[in-house]
């Protein structure tokens, strides 16, 4: 038995399983023990499945002890945000509207992948409802609080994923990403979080919230754990309209090269000029790139359109989807819709078809620029977050860090983005950079996160109160 | 009634969100303000006949 089970990495567990030199079962009971400990401070779940997890764990071990391990991640505990489809448990998108809803008949397609690699599912996470609302207090469940500051949000809406994982309740979960909602948390809690390409990860069975946006990425404590998770979900599937028909990579083929010689494109004006940072964050990326020049990479200013654009297009297309897909109730039962979901939800029903196609025409065009603008480059850098985390009993403060965002920009072009530390603030909250690469290069963007991940010392700081 | 309220009926009536409009006017009014803000920084098209993306494919070269 290792001393300390709950901070370990899903590759580093799923090691030493192998090895049999850690028990599945003793490492799911130290996680419940944490989860036992912290999660009245953090409502990090929506539900918690303490007992299938150690019957789960109770057959990994007798699985490891005759040598048959099923896949990378054998005996490793994980969790889905409550938006994924995992058979026999509802999927409430963390609203009334769903609270009531029947046992998912079959594994959404990732949660599908994460069982068959050995997986064990140990909760369904907190969520912003629907993937779209703010952290609300007029729902059934308590919104995820910040384990680095409870008095702060974690991000979201993948709130419960990002929580857990900060607070080593687990080693890795799964968000979804419409508008930044993997990288989000993320930011707030000083994780790592992939957006793969739009096509790479398949959503059958996840709750959609705009159909040609979202997203669905890992979030973990390290560059090397999210490569793993993302070799487990990625993959064709041809029930997902949007999925690709690409090979998939050996993630972790680039972890340990460095980034000498590389060109290193940098977005500044979208943290500069079109949206100025808060000085901390601001200070934290220039550094970020000063660690990475130092470890030899070429940094080179990048222009490309203002932020607003994006953000205005993303939108569009994301609330005229939105809205297609929750007219009835929005229509039939508003007041059962938490106050900040139907209020962000409901300016798609003002825009006309015409603004969703011209919308889509902008998103192409923007699309196929942006990519050619990259193409000279290993990956970019940009902010993720321009301010830490907001108090979460802040609505306004809330509204405005989502509108001081660079996330959306990459959903709209579909390019692989991870959000990752880049140190802390004064008082003691999350900064954070962004690194997106060209379409399909996610192997590119986790070669020059791990670079980064290496050269400084954030992955290890894990937050005062759950350091334990 | 005022014109106000009226010309939200109207138009709530004909967005089928009758309801929402009647529990909640002024979100019901705030949202119009904000998708017609929206609207008007999505840059317009560069031609008549520029193509939108349809089910949007990161790689459309690749087969699907």
């Amino acid at each position: 038995m290792v001393s300390e089970p709950a901070w370990l990495g899903l590759g580093e567990a799923a090691a030493l399983i192998a090895e049999r030199m850690l028990s599945p079962v003793e490492l799911t009971e130290a996680l419940l023990a944490r989860i036992a400990a912290l999660e009245p401070q953090l409502n990090a779940f929506v539900r918690i499945e303490a007992e299938s997890a150690l019957a789960e764990a109770r057959r990994a071990e007798a699985e490891a002890a005759r040598g048959e391990l099923r896949g990378p991640l054998h005996g490793v505990p994980f969790g889905l945000k409550d938006i994924i489809d995992a058979a026999g448990l509802p999927t409430t998108a963390h609203s009334k509207l769903l609270m009531q809803s029947p046992p998912a008949e079959t594994d959404a397609f990732v949660a599908a992948r994460l069982k068959a690699a050995g997986g064990i599912l140990i909760g369904k996470m907190a969520t912003h409802e629907f993937a779209i609302g703010g952290p609300s207090f007029d729902l059934p469940w308590p919104p995820a609080r910040n384990p680095w500051n409870p008095g702060t949000m974690p991000g979201g809406s993948s709130s419960g994923s990002g929580a857990a994982v900060a607070a080593g309740l687990m080693a890795g979960a799964l968000g979804s990403d419409t508008g930044g909602s993997v990288r989000n948390p993320a930011s707030s809690c000083a994780i790592v979080g992939l957006k793969p390409t739009y096509g790479r990860v398949s959503r059958r069975g996840v709750l959609p919230l705009s159909f040609s946006l979202d997203h669905v990425g890992p979030l973990t404590r390290g560059v090397a754990d999210n490569a793993l998770m993302l070799g487990v979900i990625a993959g064709h599937d041809p029930a997902d309209p949007g999925s690709a028909r690409v090979p998939v990579p050996d993630f972790a083929v680039g972890l340990d090269h460095g980034v000498r010689g590389c060109r290193i494109g940098v977005i500044r004006h979208f943290y500069e000029r079109d949206i100025e940072a808060a000085p901390e964050m601001a200070a934290a990326l220039e550094a970020a790139l000063q660690v990475l020049a130092g470890l030899g990479a070429e940094i080179v200013e990048i222009e490309t359109r203002p932020l607003q654009e994006y953000a205005a297009c993303n939108r569009v297309i994301l609330l005229s989807e939105a809205f297609a897909i929750h007219r009835k109730w929005l229509s039939e039962r508003p007041e059962d819709y938490a106050v900040s979901t139907r209020e962000r939800l409901l300016p798609g029903a003002f825009f006309s078809a015409g603004d969703y196609v011209d919308a889509l025409r902008a998103r192409r065009r923007i699309a196929a620029e942006f990519e050619a603008l990259i193409q000279p480059y290993d990956a970019v850098i940009t902010a993720s977050a321009m301010d830490t985390p907001p108090a979460i009993d802040d609505a306004e403060a809330i509204a405005r860090a989502y509108s001081r965002q660079a996330r959306a920009p990459f959903n709209l072009t579909g390019s692989p983005a991870l959000a990752m530390p880049a140190g802390f603030s004064s008082d003691g909250l999350p900064l954070s950079l962004q690194i997106v690469g060209k379409q399909f290069d996610e192997a590119g963007v986790y070669r020059v996160a791990a670079a980064y991940e290496a050269a400084t010392p954030w992955k290890d700081m894990h937050p005062p109160m759950a350091a334990f | 009634m005022s014109a106000e309220d009226e010309a939200r009926r109207a138009l709530a009536r004909a967005l089928g969100l009758e309801r929402f409009a009647e529990l909640f006017p002024e979100a019901f009014d705030r949202a119009r303000a904000q998708a017609v803000s929206m609207r008007g920084k999505v840059p317009g098209p560069e031609g008549i006949a520029e193509e939108p993306a349809h089910v949007y494919r990161a790689r459309p070269e690749a087969e699907w």
